[in-house]
């Protein structure tokens, strides 16, 4: 769809600032609702708990708007905490993206860290709070980026979580 | 038994709350408040999380919306479109809870900016859900600390509606819900009066003077008629809250998370 509609920024200053937010009156009510564009990203990348062979993706905990991400995108990388013959996914309404929805699928196991994937490992929490500082001072930020990141590679992510 | 005014007004917060209610919680304040409500005088009160968590029952206090604890103690998960579209703006949460960075006299929040929004002093995290919670919740609660640079005459910046800059613009603009209708803070408890909307306080915390909250607000603050004392908080409501600021300190795994809870 084009837009997504809402009853809140009415009143508020944020109309103001941010021209996607508009109004239109519901043609059934009359009502004034607030309206903004959708996004529509050229890649989402996600990272969820499993896949099968085929591609298809299984997500479980909070689910946020990772669905709607790799929906709206026009290309979609998923990576996953392990590739499995079956998902086995427990009960008919368990949030799965079908393998034809996504441009690639990769194991990288630990690939949530710093952030937790549910039933795998927990958040690094500590990692966050020195975060907060990190990410405040220029040159610690790309020292840090250069050290944990750029001269990284997705094999790493499994030794910083306490995997099960 | 000694308490700082901060536990006190997470105690005044949590009072509000009974077991009937369906709560929309923000994280910080808010969120020590609710579960303080739910760990002593209510604990059916139904806490929702805007990552659409349900029926929410956290051990600890999360850190953040995305808690993995949250999804694990909660009834059910739902996707945030799904909690935004169908719980929040469905009519379904009676009371949303929210703190900000400034507060006017009509209950109006600024959580984006401190100063000029093209030139600004501080940027802040932003609305979040706090917009669509300001509208769509039947009614809304605010805690936050009290002083001149967060209760002021004129907020920066309008992030969530409160009754407006008039007192009357929810009306106005056609929208039905109730909006703030009590704000806790670490001096004092106040409520809008029936007439202007205008907050007044409604009870003064044990000790606090009213030249005291004068000095701490940047408007010219009215007392309601009939003002009374803040009940003190109990023994035990003491030990629940810290026992719980304890655990999620534990949990978050360092003396800086238990700072942080308490800061936000």
């Amino acid at each position: 769809m084009p837009c997504a509609l809402f009853r809140g920024y009415r009143g508020t200053d944020l109309p103001r600032v941010n021209p996607r937010i508009r109004f239109i009156a519901c043609p059934f009510t009359g009502e004034e609702l607030a309206c903004i564009p959708a996004l529509r990203p050229d890649v989402a990348i996600i990272h969820a708990q499993k896949a099968d062979r085929a591609g298809n993706v299984l997500l479980d905990g909070i689910i946020g708007v990772q669905k709607e991400a790799v929906l709206a995108a026009r290309r979609a990388i998923a990576t996953v905490e392990e590739i499995v013959d079956e998902l086995s996914p427990g009960h008919a309404n368990a949030v799965i993206l079908p393998g034809w929805t996504l441009s690639a699928v990769a194991a990288v196991p630990g690939g949530a860290h710093p952030s937790y994937a549910h039933g795998y490992y927990s958040r690094d929490n500590s990692f966050y709070m020195e975060w907060d500082e990190i990410s405040r001072d220029r040159d610690r930020f790309l020292a840090w980026m250069g050290e944990n990141v750029l001269a990284r590679a997705p094999e790493d992510f499994a030794a910083r979580v306490r995997l099960p | 038994m000694t308490y700082t005014p901060s536990e006190m007004m997470t105690v005044a917060a949590a009072r509000a709350l009974g077991n009937r209610d369906v709560c929309f919680v923000g994280i910080g304040l808010p969120s020590a408040a609710c579960n303080l409500a739910r760990l002593s005088h209510a604990p059916q009160i139904t806490l929702i999380y805007e990552s659409g968590t349900l029926e929410t029952r956290p051990e600890v206090l999360p850190l953040s919306i995305g808690d993995g604890e949250l999804c694990e103690t909660a009834l059910t998960t739902v996707s945030v479109p799904e909690v935004f579209r169908y719980w929040l703006q469905g009519g379904r949460i009676s009371i949303g809870f929210l703190g900000g960075a400034q507060v006017d006299r009509f209950g109006n929040l600024n959580s984006t900016v401190i100063g000029p929004y093209s030139r600004p002093k501080v940027r802040l995290p932003g609305s979040g859900g706090a917009s669509e919670i300001g509208t769509s919740c039947g009614q809304i609660f605010i805690v936050m600390p009290q002083n001149p640079r967060t209760f002021v005459e004129t907020i920066d910046f309008v992030t969530t509606l409160g009754h407006g800059r008039t007192g009357r613009e929810r009306r106005a603009l056609g929208i039905p819900t109730k909006g703030p209708v009590l704000i806790v803070t670490d001096l004092c408890t106040m409520r809008p009066d029936p007439e202007t909307n205008e907050f007044l306080v409604a009870s003064l915390n044990p000790g606090v003077t009213r030249d005291e909250v004068r000095r701490n607000t940047g408007w010219e603050i009215r007392f309601a008629e009939g003002m009374e004392e803040t009940t003190t908080p109990s023994a035990m409501e003491l030990e629940i809250l810290r026992d719980l600021q304890a655990r999620t300190a534990r949990a978050h795994g360092s003396a800086a998370a238990k700072e942080k809870v308490e800061r936000n």
